[in-house]
């Protein structure tokens, strides 16, 4: 009893002490159209931001867990030359929360690093996501955020944590849309990249 | 001897009969003393009416010849009396009229004036005057102070209408007082006036120079009839459907009107530039007016004169959006969605509208317009209506990852021509747009960046003003009663 004690304290100081801390890009892909984005995940334990990058065109998702609301902003400024972001609360961001059910759990491997894999049906197919644990995220703020992400929404629903790093979403004979990681990097983030640019003004309707 | 005796016969004689003859024989049995002469007369005593005045006491039946006046008077009851007089209080008076003829042309005078001058010598009673005629119809007399106690002045007025037919009318002047009557003859001359008869449809009349009648400086009278139901009208607002013209303004018309009598009703106002509303609207034209007259005149309307109607407002706008900031997509717009415009109807009788046209600029979306209506012709005319317009359908584009749903709303309404004599119908309207635009955010969901609605400018114009009925210019006008339901619009002075 007092080895698992122990060894809570110490699994919590760890992943506390070092919970991941660095970018990480992924690669999105629309299989019919092969329009791709670029996902950057820039993650400092709790929190996360999302840039979208879509050629010259860029969205940016900074989720604020504790006040349930989103902000988001371009990087384009309108003809004055000013940027602007909204701030939604989180009940006026209408979701579709996937519909999914657990096929399988598979050990697998990513990179060299031990990864899971959960084959998962959906209404849209079947959807197989890899996901990695040592990218320790809280997966409660992710599942309430990213609502329509089947990729936390079935690594939650499988009773596992952690991020996913690949997905592929497919019928029976094509692919919808794929997930890759293009990258993984540990570093040091700046605080800055979590608030939104003070640069920015608040949207509140046009004028 | 022998002459003694004779005249001691003759006075016995005289004594005897009470009766003397002088140049007969035997006087008439009821006289006491009979003339008679084949060659002289009676001579009474010739006095002066002082003389005759200062017989202390005289007896009833003195008899006098009055050397001023030349009348033999006789003394009764108090007073002398002329031979043909019966009392002391019997009247006696002169009467006399300034002139026996005058002439009225109904241009510079519409009456003649008499002024008799009454003079009582004797008598207590009042001297009245009244005038025994047969006068046309549209002519009267007036006798103003027709009573005169003792010296006077009775006024007799002799008024011709110009509908009175011309020619010579003899009037008799009759002062009355006691037994006494005294008559005095007058004439009175009516001259013509010009007759001028419409009896077929005209437009644009100018009553001078199309009738080639004098103009300013030769005064005239003129009869003007228009003809049952026959029609005169504008070709133009700018025209009146009739004008006397260059008329003398001392000159008098007599309009004998009996058909109808209307302008030509104002234009339903164009669009303005859709894109540019800043640029003034035009209002619907203004009605035509329908009679002017420029010197004094009589009527006898029994037909309709009408103004022009207004010609109904158009309205327009052009809807745009931006530019407006957005986050993600930085500038939404400028662009232009749509325009849209109607036209005013015109205005009673034969009001154009106009045809509702678009900018030819750029456009997202349509550039859809509706015409107004023209108005019919004639005295019944009906207006035009306005255009109008409704129009809502969503249009949906995508910048980035934006998905933008514009549902521009348009609803127009132009003016309406105005009947005879009214204001066009002023436009109104409501346009704007509804705008939506939402992001899909990848693993989130849609959120709505944009629900709003906006108004979008109007070009609206007013209807044009009624034209006016009659323009009097300042003249003189007879017998117009107003309101009348025969005259549509104003009556200006």
């Amino acid at each position: 009893m007092k080895k698992l004690v122990l060894s809570s304290i110490i699994s919590a100081f760890f992943f506390s002490a070092f919970a991941f801390q660095g970018v990480i890009e992924q690669v999105y892909t629309d299989a019919n159209t092969m329009e791709q984005k670029t996902f950057i995940w820039t993650i400092d334990g709790e929190k996360v931001r999302l840039d979208i990058q879509s050629g010259v065109e860029s969205m940016t998702i900074l989720p604020d867990f504790a006040g349930l609301s989103l902000n988001l902003f371009g990087n384009k400024a309108d003809s004055e030359g000013n940027y602007w972001y909204s701030n939604s609360p989180l009940s006026q961001i209408n979701a579709n929360v996937p519909k999914l059910r657990v096929l399988e759990k598979l050990e697998s491997d990513f990179k060299g690093s031990p990864a899971k894999d959960i084959k998962l049906m959906s209404s849209n197919g079947l959807v197989i996501v890899q996901f990695v644990e040592h990218i320790d995220i809280n997966m409660k703020n992710m599942n309430t955020f990213f609502a329509e992400s089947v990729e936390f929404s079935g690594i939650s629903l499988a009773n596992e944590a952690g991020f996913p790093v690949s997905s592929v979403l497919m019928t029976q004979n094509e692919a919808i849309y794929t997930l890759t990681t293009k990258s993984i990097t540990a570093k040091s983030v700046d605080a800055s990249m979590f608030k939104v640019p003070s640069n920015y003004k608040l949207f509140t309707g046009i004028k | 001897m022998k002459k003694t005796l004779l005249l001691i016969t003759l006075s016995i004689g005289l004594v005897l009969n009470a009766q003397v003859g002088i140049n007969i024989l035997q006087p008439d049995s009821n006289a006491i003393l009979d003339l008679n002469s084949n060659e002289k007369g009676l001579l009474l005593p010739r006095l002066t009416s002082t003389q005759m005045n200062a017989m202390p006491n005289p007896t009833n039946g003195l008899t006098i010849y009055n050397v001023e006046d030349s009348l033999v008077h006789y003394y009764n009851n108090g007073c002398w009396l002329k031979a043909y007089q019966k009392n002391c209080n019997e009247c006696e008076f002169t009467s006399s009229v300034n002139q026996g003829f005058a002439t009225i042309d109904r241009t510079t005078t519409d009456t003649a004036t008499f002024e008799v001058t009454i003079v009582k010598e004797n008598g207590v009673d009042s001297i009245t005057t009244v005038v025994l005629s047969s006068l046309p119809s549209g002519m009267t007399v007036t006798v103003v102070n027709p009573v005169v106690d003792s010296v006077g002045v009775t006024t007799i007025y002799v008024y011709a209408s110009i509908w009175a037919a011309p020619g010579n009318y003899p009037l008799i002047i009759q002062s009355v007082c006691g037994q006494n009557v005294f008559f005095q003859g007058i004439t009175v001359s009516v001259l013509p006036c010009i007759q001028v008869d419409i009896a077929a449809p005209l437009t644009d009349v100018d009553l001078q120079s199309d009738f080639s009648l004098p103009g300013v400086g030769t005064p005239v009278c003129v009869i003007v009839h228009v003809f049952d139901n026959v029609e005169i009208s504008s070709t133009t607002t700018a025209n009146h459907a009739m004008t006397w013209g260059n008329m003398d303004p001392v000159s008098h018309v007599g309009f004998l009107h009996e058909g109808y009598v209307y302008a030509r009703g104002g234009d339903g106002a164009p669009l303005g530039n859709l894109l540019n509303l800043a640029s003034p609207f035009q209002d619907g034209e203004p009605g035509g007016d329908a009679l002017e007259l420029t010197c004094r005149t009589t009527f006898d309307l029994q037909g309709g004169v009408y103004g022009g109607g207004g010609g109904g407002g158009s309205v327009g706008t052009s809807i745009a959006i931006g530019p407006f900031n957005v986050p993600i997509i930085g500038n939404l717009g400028p662009f232009v969605l749509l325009e849209a415009g109607v036209t005013g109807g015109g205005g009673a009788s034969a009001g154009q509208a106009q045809s509702a046209t678009g900018s030819g600029g750029v456009l997202i979306g349509p550039s859809i317009t509706d015409d107004g209506t023209n108005a019919t012709a004639g005295p019944l005319a009906i207006p035009g209506d306005g255009g109008v317009l409704a129009y809502q359908i969503p249009l949906s584009f995508s910048i980035t990852v934006v998905t933008i749903t514009v549902t521009p709303f348009v609803s127009l309404n132009a003016g309406d021509g105005g009947g005879f004599g009214q204001q066009g119908g002023g436009a109104s309207g409501t346009a704007g747009a509804q705008i939506l635009a939402t992001v899909q955010i990848p693993f989130i969901g849609t959120q709505t960046l944009i629900n709003q609605t906006i108004s979008a400018s109007l070009g609206l114009s007013q209807g044009g003003a009624p034209g006016d009925a009659i323009n009097k210019n300042g003249s003189i006008v007879q017998n117009l009663i107003t309101p009348n339901f025969l005259i549509k619009g104003f009556v200006q002075p």
